[in-house]
């Protein structure tokens, strides 16, 4: 009885905050951990088997920042814009865990995620074809020019 | 980069110390990856290291 009760303290104190915006669009923090949304055709889809989160009808990711140096970057406040119409050219995609959460952040724009490995390249294309704003391309990062046909002028890269 | 980035995009660099030289200390290896981009005439306008999250990784934000 003793231990039921102490569990629901904590459940009031530590674990009730709500899922809140941060200074960037489409990245939302709770608890100190990052978030983004879920889009509606991914409901329930896990692309890592990060935690999903749903809240008044939204679903929300997890962002983990031990698997993501950009959500490891973001967390230690790197100055950074992502507009949500961002154009993003992302060289090492690899699975496409961290385009997947740039895919959800830039809801009116589109990440060319270019990765070299046709092995990861397979996720990244289980990962891009439930996502309409990525477009994977399989070509080696270092070489430019092999993919210019493919990738418009960008905002980040 | 010079390539596809547009005249007011962001270039975002991350950079493992221990794949640049495992001799070196990681904020050395910071600066010889920050002083080749200016002499590419890049401008860095940020580095972040990602401890506790990556070791003896940063990142690196630069405009061209």
């Amino acid at each position: 009885m003793l231990n039921i009760s102490t569990k629901l303290f904590i459940n009031h104190t530590s674990y009730e905050k709500i899922m809140q915006p941060t200074e960037h669009p489409g990245i939302y923090k709770k608890n100190d951990r990052l978030f983004t949304i879920n889009p509606k055709a991914c409901t329930g889809i896990k692309v890592y088997n990060e935690q999903l989160v749903s809240e008044d009808g939204t679903e929300y990711r997890s962002w983990n920042p031990y698997r993501s140096k950009l959500a490891a970057a973001l967390l230690k406040n790197l100055p950074i814009d992502i507009p949500t119409d961002a154009q993003v050219l992302y060289l090492g995609a690899a699975t496409g865990t961290t385009v997947s959460h740039l895919s959800d952040i830039i809801t009116n724009g589109t990440v060319y995620a270019v990765e070299t490995s046709p092995v990861a390249a397979i996720s990244l294309l289980s990962v891009a074809e439930k996502r309409q704003n990525i477009i994977p391309v399989l070509a080696d990062a270092n070489h430019p020019e092999r993919y210019q046909s493919m990738v418009p002028l960008v905002d980040l890269v | 980069m010079k390539t596809y980035l547009k005249i007011q995009g962001n270039g975002l660099i991350m950079v493992k110390a221990r794949s640049i030289d495992v001799a070196l200390k990681p904020r050395q290896a910071y600066e010889q990856v920050t002083s080749y981009l200016q002499k590419q005439n890049y401008h860095v306008k940020k580095t972040v290291e990602l401890a506790p999250f990556e070791k003896d990784h940063a990142a690196i934000l630069v405009t061209p």
